[in-house]
């Protein structure tokens, strides 16, 4: 069955008048192939022009190499045979290109919930009811709230047909813009840096909300065991704050009611402090909190001290997300999560 | 009541040792607070502790000089600290400048000290306690205890050795005699008696060991007009012999004996025996003299013996007064009707 928009001489683009049900079309499937953020309006807006230049700089590019350690995608995008710029708009050969990628049955695409709403619920407490060795459970509930918002698939507005999975996209790449560097999905925003996606990797955290989150906890873990004092790398902030302490994994001893559970009542209890711009990172710190364009704002108030838990995780949460400015509005929100 | 003059010769002598034991403690806290002796320990102490001995360390002077240690005594060298202030003056020293948790900064502070003993112990208690205060104040208030107690125990050898000689001191000094007290007390039952009765009367008019200044303790001494002292009347009708002999040396090569002689003879005329007042050593001599060989032994082992019983202490004597005098009575004094009426 071929999509409503391959059909001879229509073209798609910003500003000109498009039929909405086609535009709905070309979007469900951008969206389902990976390169739309959210939105399936009928609108040909800027979410759509980027999603369309995104397709476009991947087919000339994207030869399914993974820049990270995640092994490749099935299939390369430069395959699928495009010579055209990146234009942000829909002419009939990459329409042509569209119809080649969604009928490949190695071309993986992304599913859709009927009640988005249910299914996230179900998830979220599921998430919230697992006990975990590896990890404590709240610091994922928390690290969920600010990753997808609690959302493994999208909760359409007025308008949106948008019930997809997750997806969060960086473009990371210098001097181009449009290609897609790497994309989170679901609840955890489990990060994966080839595209498109495995097969089995889409059963195991694309499908499945709470497998997703498990690879967060088995992630976080990792990052406490190695990011932290470890072989891999060293946090800052906790050389700075607690320079002789060996790694604690909870104030609370295994077989505890209470071992890697109570974290909100440990959060409330810490002492609380207050950051605003330019307030340094950690003490001593060359970097300190600075506005960027994924967090708008350096005002948090009344955030639990991280030096003040009898735990590491809060350095942790951070590594995570990696390091610099980011990572430490990371840290940020995931304690103010926490005490919620 | 009498349990027979051999238990009461044993009663006076307690008493006798306790009594000096109390001058003995008295002049002991005398010397060391002149000294300053307990003072000083501590801070050696806490320099140990703190900075490996050394006290210019620059932290040492800062926790010693911490109000919670130094504002505990008038003159700036306490002779006690608690141990929950010591572990506070460090905690606060050592987290001072503090901009962030408590425990971040007191874990910095220790991760600048010098290397050595001290920073090891504190890095020790810094990780078990893995970011807990409290349980960090514990352990570094426990540290502190303990060389408490090592610094208790230096002290008591210290003034164990210290009653010895004072003992020994106040045995020779005042020629406090165990073997001569006992013969006499043997020999005399008015006298036994009344030092039986004074111990008595002692041991009940002090139901802990009292703290008495050592005028006190000495004038009941005494009042005991036990035999002891160097006065010549101690060697009854010896004088003229002694004026008679100065020539035909007795005790032919006692060393003080002949000093004695020697003196005398420098002294007075020959055969003269007007005798100016003798020169201690005379009289010590003398009293060596008419004694002999074997006599001066026992006078000797006399001294040694009040010594060594005396640096036994006085809290011993007292209890083991007490101990005997409830053996020999039949029980404590029922109270007088007025007082079981009150």
């Amino acid at each position: 069955m071929s999509p409503p928009y391959l059909k001879p001489g229509l073209t798609l683009s910003a500003g000109a008048t498009n039929d909405p049900v086609i535009v709905r079309a070309l979007q469900r499937d951008l969206r389902a192939l990976g390169y739309l953020l959210r939105g399936i309006d009928g609108e040909f807006g800027d979410q759509t022009v980027r999603a369309v230049r995104a397709l476009q700089a991947d087919l000339l590019s994207n030869d399914g190499l993974s820049t990270a350690y995640d092994g490749r995608a099935p299939v390369a995008m430069t395959s699928f045979n495009l010579d055209a710029a990146v234009t942000g708009m829909l002419d009939q050969p990459l329409a042509e290109c569209l119809a080649a990628l969604l009928s490949d049955a190695r071309v993986v695409t992304l599913p859709f919930a009927n009640d988005p709403k249910a299914e996230n619920a179900k998830a979220l407490s599921e998430i919230a009811n697992s006990v975990s060795a590896t990890a404590p459970t709240p610091f994922i509930s928390a690290m969920v709230i600010q990753e997808s918002d609690g959302q493994h698939y999208h909760v359409p507005g007025k308008g949106d047909e948008d019930s997809c999975v997750t997806v969060g996209l960086d473009r990371n790449k210098h001097h181009n813009a449009d290609v897609i560097t790497s994309r989170g999905y679901g609840v955890g925003q489990y990060t994966l840096f080839h595209h498109p996606p495995r097969a089995d990797e889409l059963t195991d955290f694309i499908v499945d909300p709470v497998r997703n989150v498990q690879h967060a906890f088995a992630e976080l873990r990792d990052k406490f065991d190695r990011f932290l004092a470890g072989p891999a790398d060293r946090a800052d902030d906790r050389d700075a704050e607690h320079p002789m302490l060996n790694l604690r994994l909870c104030k609370y001893q295994p077989g505890n009611a209470l071992y890697m559970r109570d974290c909100r009542a440990c959060a409330r209890a810490a002492r609380m402090v207050n950051i605003a711009r330019g307030t340094p990172a950690y003490q001593g710190a060359t970097i300190s909190y600075q506005p960027d364009r994924y967090y708008p704002s350096a005002i948090y108030n009344n955030v639990p001290d991280r030096a003040d838990f009898a735990c590491d995780w809060p350095y942790a949460v951070r590594r995570y997300n990696g390091s610099g400015n980011d990572s430490f509005h990371y840290q940020t929100r995931i304690l103010l999560n926490l005490l919620r | 009541m009498s349990l027979g003059p051999v238990v009461d010769i044993g009663i006076g002598l307690i008493f006798i040792y306790l009594l000096l034991g109390l001058i003995t403690t008295a002049l002991q806290e005398a010397g060391a607070g002149l000294l300053k002796l307990r003072g000083k320990q501590l801070k050696n102490s806490i320099s140990d502790l703190v900075s490996d001995g050394d006290k210019l360390a620059p932290l040492f002077e800062q926790v010693f000089g911490h109000p919670l240690i130094s504002g505990t005594a008038a003159t700036n060298l306490p002779s006690y600290v608690p141990s929950r202030n010591f572990a506070l003056a460090l905690v606060d020293t050592l987290s001072s400048g503090s901009q962030g948790t408590v425990f971040s900064q007191l874990e910095n502070g220790v991760a600048k000290m010098a290397p050595g003993c001290a920073r090891d112990a504190l890095e020790f208690f810094v990780k078990d306690a893995a970011g807990d205060l409290d349980k960090l104040k514990v352990a570094i208030a426990t540290w502190y205890d303990d060389a408490m107690d090592r610094l208790s125990g230096v002290y008591k050898r210290y003034s164990q050795l210290f009653a010895i000689v004072v003992g020994l001191a106040l045995a020779v000094g005042l020629n406090i005699d165990s073997i001569n007290i006992a013969r006499t007390l043997w020999l005399q039952d008015a006298l036994r008696d009344k030092v039986a009765a004074a111990a008595q009367a002692y041991s009940q008019s002090h139901t802990t060991l009292p703290n008495d200044t050592v005028g006190a303790n000495y004038q009941e001494f005494l009042d005991l007009q036990l035999p002891i002292g160097w006065t010549p009347a101690q060697a009854p009708g010896k004088d003229q012999t002694a004026c008679a002999t100065a020539g035909a040396v007795k005790t032919a090569g006692h060393p003080a004996a002949a000093v004695m002689a020697g003196g005398t003879q420098a002294q007075g005329k020959a055969g003269n025996c007007v005798e100016a007042t003798p020169a201690w050593i005379d009289t010590v001599g003398r009293y060596f003299a008419d004694r002999g060989w074997g006599g001066g032994l026992l006078v000797i082992l006399g001294w040694l013996i009040t010594g060594l019983a005396t640096s036994l202490g006085a809290p011993f004597w007292f209890d083991t007064l007490k101990n005997i005098l409830s053996m020999r009575s039949s029980g404590p004094k029922p109270p007088r009707a007025d007082e079981a009426a009150s």
